[in-house]
Formats: structure tokens, sequence, C-alpha cells
């Protein structure tokens, strides 16, 4: 799924043949032997169209199939191209706060005076906002930075995870301390010694040192002890 | 609905202080799956209940001490299942048991193992602390991947609380055919149709026959059946596959299962053969343990495991480094070695 | 920002002059295998994250599983972190070097070493690109499924590292539901079989754990992946909204009941 500003990106950049006026597209592939695909087309068009698509479209050959996901694959890079730089996020939520994240993150994006393109996976919960901004202007980098935790915690709140298929890595060293309590990281670094006593494999990655997660002040979020007290709970 | 988290809990941190092994218990309708444990049970059975099930999601989380049937029958109400079709040995068997063991039906090489459809769990520590890993989502990569580490650990890595499990619609239509083919001959057979996207669900050879499952929409399994040819036979037959409670698996005082390369030969040794899992799987009923099943399982880049008839050893011996880096990850997770001391193996 | 580690909040590790590591590593890799000078070192500042940048004390560029062996052991011996890089492609600085590190590159682990179509597998080394997998055995009617937006890129060393997903992800499954076995080096030099060709393995699951472990348990040198039947047809469908909160609402659904489960084999 691609929100207005990222598909409008991606059509400019891919030519894919996306409705440029739409304020959301959803693609849904379906694939295995044909007799079924059939029938499953007919079955999801319906479920599309009860659920308020404005229009279904089938791709017509082949050509048409490479290029709607064409677009897709090129939507950063699409994005690249209209703001200087982009930032971009991976986490995962439940589907059924889809509506409520979105909006959420409309929110924050507005306090952190930035703009957001949206694609997701969304048969899967996981979402890739794309957060835009100018690293050439002081301040702005740290601002997507912030954007980006706050996103991600967001999605920890609704009983998400932090990182649906980009990994922790370094970026999201300090959220693991957000999704994760000190006693889990713990079982994660006696872990890692079972394998690297001496922790020479990639250090300062994926788990945060209770050191971190102190001087980074952030409260252990799990889901259902919150601080965003306007979100529904599920 | 009991939540027993606290008093579970409780009797950990006791055990610890006390260095007193646990033995970890729920249904007791697997207990027969690996060493027995020698030490104080810590029963489960009673921390039980479905806490979440949005058919819409996809997922169901439950406590450990939840009946499997319990779990099972609530699906069945929303045409949901669980793809992995974990046997049952007893109406008292509870989830916990069920991702302890790990166990998976005649559908694993076709939709996935248990482990695929855990998407996380919370489990005491050896300090009785309550740890989650993973969560409610299909895509989750932060931290280790924990939650799968626990299914098949028998409980020798933490106290399984609650687990969450991905479920999936049911296959609208199912059909069960029967041919007459050889052990061999069946399974090169089945081996060129899984080269193929068809909607397979089930092959096993019960020694003198070939059952093959369909399962999926109404178009593709009548086109399937068909080119097949066969004989039409009642979907029965794998409920019994399932549960070994098939004659195939009955009758003899040693049970084998070989886990083995799909491709690699089957096993021959003295008894009586059949195979499941797509040929992936062969059960040997013998009169006696003939100890050159774990060197030839071994040898073939598979393992053996005593369903039924063992004495000491259960398991295929793992080797030494593998062996040490086990023990290294018990250690990691329960120092003291309370939880199911010996269940997998000597010392670990 | 983030690409500055702390030594207090992240890892301390006692820094050893660039000679030493030269003359300790250096013979343990060929010609051209050891690399130190700044210019050459810019090229693996960063990975797909390009706004974090750090420089590592040496690339080493091993070409066989012996090599890596040694590497590991006598960074281990020396107290040297390691960080590991496939194809650089990874988009949380999981590649970024730590500061007076060895970054190790798998990418001339480059080759396809088996492949089954009977059996419906493949053995490969970790620096194969994702795509280079489809590519390879399309004609055999089977493919590797999944699919990460940077297929054509990423290597499948890195994938099995991140627990790499893709657009088909619900239907075939992530990294973990798809590969069989993976030969890993230890820190310690010790090289390790994890996993096996038949569909399970005595012992707990520790493909499961090794899966996603972003280069903090052990260096991936092979992986047998499950390949899967290409699907007879594939078509897909557009759909159009004019406000995306209704949209988001219709994700939910379309996961009717009756849908086929998944095809992990
Ligand atoms: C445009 C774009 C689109 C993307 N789309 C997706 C997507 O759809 N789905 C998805 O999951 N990801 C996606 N990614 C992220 C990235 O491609 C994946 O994480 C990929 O798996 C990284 O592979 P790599 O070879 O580039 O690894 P690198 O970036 O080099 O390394 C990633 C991690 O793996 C470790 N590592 C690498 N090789 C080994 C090894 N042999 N042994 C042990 N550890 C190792 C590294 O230390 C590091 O922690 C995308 C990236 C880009 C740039």
């Amino acid at each position: 799924m691609m929100d207005g500003p990222a598909l409008r990106a991606a059509e400019d950049f891919a030519h894919a043949g996306y409705p440029k006026s739409a304020a959301a597209i959803l693609l849904c592939e379906l694939d295995g032997a044909a007799h079924d695909v059939e029938e499953e087309i007919a079955r999801v068009t319906a479920l599309l169209t009860t659920s308020g698509a404005s229009e279904v479209r089938l791709a017509r050959d082949e050509d048409e199939r490479k290029r709607f996901w064409a677009g897709r694959k090129g939507a950063f890079p699409a994005v690249g191209r209209i703001a200087p730089d982009y930032y971009c996020i991976d986490g995962t939520i439940p589907r059924r706060s889809l509506p409520k994240v979105l909006t959420e993150i409309g929110r924050l994006a507005e306090s952190h005076g930035l703009g957001v393109a949206n694609v997701f996976h969304a048969g899967d919960g996981n979402l890739h906002p794309l957060i835009l901004y100018d690293a050439g202007k002081p301040g702005d980098m740290e601002a997507a930075e912030a954007l980006g935790g706050a996103i991600l915690e967001l999605c920890v709140e609704v009983g998400g995870a932090i990182t649906g298929e980009h990994g922790v890595g370094r970026e999201k060293i300090n959220q693991m301390c957000s999704q994760f309590s000190d006693a889990e990281r713990e079982a994660f670094f006696a872990l890692k010694r079972a394998f690297d006593p001496k922790g020479l494999l990639n250090p300062g990655k994926t788990i945060p040192t209770l050191a971190r997660c102190a001087e980074y002040g952030h409260m252990h979020v799990h889901a259902g002890q919150v601080s965003h007290p306007h979100l529904e709970r599920f | 609905m009991t939540d027993l988290t606290a008093q579970l809990a409780d009797q950990v941190r006791a055990a610890t202080a006390a260095a007193t092994p646990l033995r970890i218990e729920g249904g007791g309708t697997r207990a027969w799956y690996g060493r027995p444990v020698d030490g104080q049970p810590l029963k489960l059975a009673d921390h039980k209940g479905v806490i979440d099930y949005d058919p819409s999601e996809l997922v169901i989380t439950a406590r450990a001490g939840t009946p499997m049937a319990e779990i099972e029958t609530l699906l069945a109400e929303h045409h949901q299942m669980l793809c992995f079709e974990p046997p049952s040995f007893g109406a008292a068997g509870t989830l916990g048991g069920a991702v302890a063991t790990g166990l998976s039906g005649p559908r694993r090489p076709f939709t996935g193992a248990l482990r695929d459809y855990v998407l996380g769990v919370r489990v005491l520590d050896g300090q009785g602390e309550a740890l989650r890993f993973g969560g409610t989502v299909f895509k989750n990569v932060a931290g280790f991947d924990a939650f799968r580490l626990m299914a098949g650990a028998q409980g020798s890595l933490g106290v399984l609380l609650d687990v969450s499990l991905r479920v999936f619609p049911r296959p609208r239509v199912e059909r069960s055919l029967a041919f007459d083919l050889s052990r061999d001959a069946g399974r090169d057979w089945i081996i060129e149709q899984m080269r193929r996207p068809l909607p397979l669900s089930g092959a096993f050879h019960d020694g003198h026959r070939l059952h093959v499952r369909l399962s999926g929409g109404e178009a593709a399994v009548a086109s399937a059946a068909a080119e097949f040819g066969g004989e039409d036979e009642a979907l029965d037959l794998w409920p019994q596959v399932r549960d070994l409670t098939h004659p195939a698996f009955q009758g003899s005082p040693v049970l084998w299962r070989i886990a083995l390369p799909q491709t690699a030969p089957l096993p021959e040794f003295d008894g009586r053969l059949a195979w499941d899992w797509a040929g992936g799987v062969a059960w040997l009923a013998a009169d006696e343990i003939d100890p050159q099943v774990w060197t030839w399982a071994a040898r073939m880049d598979g393992h053996a495991t005593l369903f039924r008839g063992a004495k000491g050893q259960v398991f295929q011996p793992l080797a030494s480094p593998i062996l040490k880096l086990h023990q290294r990850i018990k250690a990691a997770l329960d120092p003291a070695s309370v939880f199911n001391p010996g269940r997998m193996y000597e010392g670990l | 920002m983030l690409d500055q580690f702390d030594a207090r909040l992240d890892a301390d590790f006692a820094a050893l002059p660039p000679e030493r590591l030269r003359a300790v590593l250096s013979p343990l890799l060929p010609k051209g295998g050891f690399v130190a000078d700044v210019e050459s070192l810019r090229a693996f500042e960063s990975d797909g994250l390009a706004a974090y940048r750090s420089l590592p004390a040496c690339v080493v560029l091993p070409e066989t599983v012996d090599e890596v062996r040694a590497v590991l052991a006598a960074c281990s011996e020396l107290g040297v972190p390691v960080v590991a890089r496939g194809a650089g492609t990874g988009l949380s600085g999981g590649a970024l070097p730590f500061p007076g590190s060895v970054l190790l590159s798998m990418a001339k682990f480059n080759k396809i070493l088996e492949i089954d179509p009977r059996a419906r597998i493949a053995r490969v080394q970790p620096g194969v690109r994702n795509l280079a997998i489809s590519e390879a055995v399309a004609a055999m009617g089977l493919f590797y499924a999944p699919d990460p937006s940077s297929q054509i890129a990423c290597s499948i060393g890195g994938n099995v590292a991140e627990n790499a997903g893709g657009v088909h992800c619900l239907k075939y499954g992530l990294t973990v539901h798809n590969i069989l076995k993976l030969e890993v080096v230890t820190i310690d030099g010790e090289l390790m079989t994890i996993g096996s060709e038949a569909l399970d393995s005595a012992g707990f699951d520790l493909m499961a754990l090794m899966t996603g472990s972003e280069g903090l348990l052990g260096i991936v040198t092979e992986v047998m992946v499950k390949l899967t039947p290409l699907p007879e047809v594939a078509r897909v469908l557009l759909a159009c909204f004019d406000d995306v909160e209704v949209a988001a609402g219709a994700v939910a659904t379309i996961m009717p009941p009756g849908s086929c489960p998944p095809a992990w084999r």
C-alpha cells in the first residue's frame, strides 16, 4: 500500500500507471494454480469494493503486472526525488491498528515539522514511513532521527515491533530499550556470550547496554503500559 | 481463565535458590517424549485460558496450560486452523506441551513446522522473571529470535507462560487419494510432484500404499485429483497419521522416527518401515533398538528419535562442539540448571 | 548522531596499532585481502543507511573458509572487534564499522556451490546475491522465494543475518522459513554446521537463533536454501482509494476465509 505522496512520487519516477489523484493505492498479488487465481481475483475484487475502494484494476498482462510492481519497488528512490533526503522507517503493527497509527504518524510528522510518505507491506502490518528532510538544513537530520524514534515507539505501544525486516543494527539501538525490559536485554546478552564471550562480534549493535538504556532514559513501554492516552488500546 | 504467573515465578525462585531441579508438567500427554526428569513437578495445567484471539489478525495468544483441543475448536469455529497440524496424544495435551516438544504433523513439508508459526512467547527465566520474546506480529526482527528457540527446547530454557501463534484460514476443499505404489516408487513420484506448484498437504506411505492429501481451492484440488487418478479415500486417515494411531506405527516394542533428506535412500533395518512428510521422515517399527540407526541417520545428514522403547538415549547424539554450545545456551538462560535438566540429553 | 560510538554506553576495546593488525592478519589473507589505507576504507564507511559513517581499522577480504577461521581466531586472540559485511545494503547500520574494528567483507564468497532441482535445494556461499539464486534455477521451474526489494544487490549472508523478508513473504515466508542449513564460523575460528538437509534437527533450534542475529553470534560461510516451484500464474490487482483511512481499514479484510494456507516447504 502507498499513500498519496508516495504513489505520486513513484508514478513520476517509474510510470507504473498509478492514478495520481488517489489518496492511497493497494497492490495485491495472487499467485498459484490458474483456476484458483481466477476465483481469488473475483473474491478479493468484491471484498476490496465493499471495503470502499473507488476502483479495482487487474493488471491486463505480465507487462502491466511488472510495471505495477516496478512502481512499488522503486518507491524509495522515487521519494528520493521529491525531497533532498529521506529516511526509511521500518516498524510493524497489528493490522487492526493501521488506521489509528496512520493518523498518529501524520500528527507526529506535523509536530516535528517534517513530511512523511507512507509505503507498507499491508498484509503483514509492516510500515515503511519515509521521512522527508534536508540534511543541508541545520537540525533537520536530528529532527528526522527523533521522528523516526517516535514512530517506532508508537509501533511498540500498539503491540507491534520496532523493526519488521531491516533489523536493529545501530539505528534502532535506543528503541530496543522501549521494546524490551532490562531482564530481556540481559537474556540477549547472555545468549551472545554463549557464542562470543568477549563480545567481539559486531559490538555496539542490536542489543543496548544497561548504561545506554539508562542514559537514553526511556521507559520500557510494552503494549499496554503507555504514554499516548488518546490512542485506543487493543 | 487463570493467570498463575506469580505463583509459578515464586516456585521457580525457590527452586533456583535451593538448586532443586523442576520437572515442568503440562497435560502429561507427551511426558514420554524425552528422558525422565528427576525433579519437583512444576504444574502448568491450571495456568490456562485464551488471552486474545482476533480472527482477522490471524493470531491467537493463550496461556501455556490451555488444552490444545480447546484452541483447535475455537479456531475451527472461525474456519481457521494451525497449519502445522500438531499431533494429539490425549485430550489433556496443552499448548505449552505442544510448543515445548515442537512436533508437527503430516502437513509439515508443505506448510511449515510449529516453530514457523510461533510469533512470540512469555517465559519464566531461572530467576523467575517473566520475559517476553517476539510478539503478536509476523514481521518482527527486533532482538534474537529467542521465541523460535523455545519451540522444541523441551522446557529446558525456560517455563512457557503464554504463546502467540499465527493461524490461517482452513482450505476450502480437501481430498485424500490412495495409490498402489511401493515405498520407493511412491517417494520418487511425490518428489517429482513437489517440483510443481500443486495443492499438496500430505504424502504418507503406510508400507503398502501411498496416500496423498490435497488441500486448497476447488478448481486446483479437482484438477490435481483428475490428473493423479488414484482411489478416493476418507480423510480420517490423516488424524491417525498425525497422532501415530495408524497401524503402521503400532504393535512393536520399538518405534524410531528418522528424519532424513527427502532424496536420501530409505533406511534398511529390521522392522516395518513407513514414511511420512513426503519421504522426509521414515518410521521404523522394530523389535529392538539397533544402535546402527543413530550412525546411519547422522551419515545421511538426518537424525533419529526413539518414540517408543527408549533406554537412556532418546534423541540423536550431538557432535561435541554443538553439545557444548547447547550447554552454554542453557547456562545463559537457566544458570542454576533447574528447568527439566537431562530431559533432552545427559548433562543438559 | 548514532554513528558516534560511545565507549561508556556501547563497548570499549583497547586500541591496537595498525602495524600490529597488518603484521598479524595480512599473512593469513590472499594478496590484496588486507586493506588499511584511508582512501580504500572510505568505500566501507557505511551501509544502506548512508547518513551514518564510521571507519574501521582495516578491511579484510578472505576467499576461503579457512582464511575466515584464521582471521577470526587471530582477532579473538588480539581482542579486536569484528564487523561482518555482505553487500552493504542494510538499512539499519548493521554493517557500520565499529571504530578500531576489523571489517570482514564476505564479497569474495560469491559462488553457487550446488543446485539440486530434484531435492529443491541450493548450496550457496554467503556473498551470492539473492536474485542470482532465482535466476540460476528459473529454467528448472524453481525460485528462491524471499524477495527483498533490494534483491538485485543484497547478499544471502546478509539476508540470513537480517532474516530478510520480501513482497511475497505473507505467502512464502521469511528467510528463516526458506533455509535448511548453515555453516558458521565462531569468533574462536571454529566451524559449525547448524541445521541439516532434513526438515528438522536434534537439539535446540539453532537455525532460528542464527537467523536474524545481525552478525553478533557468528559468521555465516555457507547457506543451504530451499527452492520453491514457480507459480503457474501471478496476477496483480490495483485498488484505488479516495481516503487513506478507508484503504487502511480495507487491508484488514483482504485475508478472507478460504484463502490458501502459506506455501512454505
Ligand atoms: C532499496 C532497498 C530496499 C530494501 N528492501 C528490503 C526488503 O524488502 N526486505 C528486507 O528485509 N530488507 C530490505 N532491505 C534491507 C537489506 O537489503 C537487507 O537487510 C539485506 O538482507 C542486507 O543484505 P546485505 O548483504 O546488504 O547485508 P549488509 O548490509 O552487508 O549486512 C547486514 C548485516 O548482516 C551482517 N552480515 C552480513 N553478511 C554476514 C555473514 N556472512 N555472516 C554474518 N553476518 C553477516 C552484517 O554484519 C550486518 O549486521 C532493503 C535495502 C535497500 C537499500
